[in-house]
């Protein structure tokens, strides 16, 4: 089908520290009705942001960790997050640990829980194809245009401007973790020693806190992530050390278009 | 509490358990360097230091080098590209690079299965591949905002 057929609106928010962007795929009549919804999904991000910042003073997040708010008093949706923060945990052998700085920090899961919810209200809406990024993890609905998924590129970890891979992926998520673009120091906690086996992790699967936290815990993991990632089911993976090498499972070589 | 356990960080980085997180921080993370926490480990230029000089190509983007810039641990450099457009409020920042980080420590050759080939989008298009959305880590760090301020005042931006 000529894709002139069908229209995209597109929009890009500076949230939670990083750049969010919504490609909905509806016709041009639609147009109005694709602001709304996104607008409610970015009403509801930046409600997130408000209630689980460790930045902002009053947050649920903070109010919980200083013992103001009880397990048994806090909103549902701090619930879920806490329940998925020890289900990570347990999956990751330890590796994913929303208590390991000192304090309760359930960042590494709610970016990706977030988005799950905001693309899920998209879908509510009615806009049933779309793609959510959330500073590069993604997460998919649907097709791009009638009969065609989705073209994702993996950002190359040691060429600018580059791709490592080229994906067609159906609905689904995309987490990609470096160390070729951080801010915080990576250790192996087995070991003490610096994680710098890896340059880049990407994990495409049905979720995208799964996918996020399994990226992230394989970067820690270095040389063992391979046999780890294999091990994970429904979930495809790429993993690319400093010097350019790559590995990546059966399944995922399998999404590639180039 | 947290300036206790980033001080910790900073001077005995092998004994926590750390993990790095792209932006958004995360689990088992104490991010070095964000500009919300308050911390022992600002970063700050190496002294002595110079940035080298800018250096411009044919067409008219020009890449500004910072100084080495010292965070909790190691060093970071940024090369930032400006395309001048005749007047500063129109300079765009085409591209920021990383072309020393000293943290990135020794590499190790565990997994050796294959070169992974570098696409670059223009010729993805041109074999009728158009890529709709690009997954990769962002950077977050108050080293890495620190260098982008020390280029962007070097050019005057």
């Amino acid at each position: 089908m000529n894709p002139e057929l069908c229209g995209s609106y597109t929009r890009s928010v500076a949230m939670m520290g990083t750049v969010f962007s919504f490609d909905l795929r509806a016709p041009a009549s639609a147009r109005a009705a694709a602001a709304q919804a996104v607008d409610a999904a970015v009403g509801w991000l930046r409600w997130v942001d408000n209630n689980f910042s460790t930045y902002k003073e009053n947050s649920a997040v903070n109010r919980f960790d200083r013992g103001e708010l009880a397990a048994g008093d806090v909103a549902s949706e701090l619930a879920r997050v806490l329940a998925l923060c020890h289900q990570f945990n347990k999956e990751s052998e330890g590796y994913f640990d929303a208590w390991a700085g000192g304090r309760f920090d359930p960042s590494g899961v709610v970016k990706g829980w977030s988005i799950e919810a905001a693309s899920e209200l998209l879908n509510k809406c009615g806009f049933a194809d779309h793609c959510v990024d959330g500073g590069g993890d993604l997460r998919l609905r649907g097709l791009a245009r009638p009969g065609t998924r989705w073209t994702v590129g993996l950002r190359h970890p040691l060429q600018r401007a580059g791709l490592a891979a080229a994906l067609a992926l159906g609905a689904g998520a995309v987490a990609t973790s470096g160390t070729y673009e951080r801010g915080t120091h990576v250790v192996d906690p087995m070991t003490g020693r610096a994680a710098t086996d890896l340059a880049a992790v990407t994990v495409v699967g049905p979720d995208l806190v799964a996918a996020d936290a399994y990226a992230t815990a394989a970067l820690a993991m270095g040389a063992r992530a391979p046999d780890w990632l294999c091990g994970l089911c429904g979930y495809e993976s790429q993993v690319i050390t400093p010097a350019g090498r790559g590995w990546s499972t059966p399944g995922f070589k399998r999404l590639r278009v180039a | 509490m947290r300036r206790a356990v980033v001080a910790t960080v900073a001077t005995a980085a092998g004994l926590a358990l750390l993990l790095g997180y792209k932006s958004g921080g995360g689990t088992k993370a104490v991010n070095s360097a964000t500009g919300s926490s308050p911390t022992t480990t600002s970063p700050s230029a190496t002294p002595g230091a110079t940035s080298p000089p800018p250096t411009t190509n044919g067409a008219g983007t020009t890449a500004y080098t910072s100084q080495l810039v010292s965070y909790a641990f190691g060093d970071i450099q940024l090369t930032v590209d400006i395309k001048e457009n005749g007047s500063r409020s129109s300079d765009r920042i085409t591209a920021v690079t990383v072309p020393r980080n000293d943290a990135f420590g020794p590499r190790s050759q565990m997994i050796d299965e294959e070169s992974v080939p570098v696409l670059v989008q223009e010729a993805l298009a041109a074999q009728g591949v158009n890529i709709e959305v690009v997954s990769g880590a962002t950077f977050t760090s108050d080293a890495f905002i620190q260098a982008l301020g020390q280029v962007l005042q070097e050019a005057g931006k």
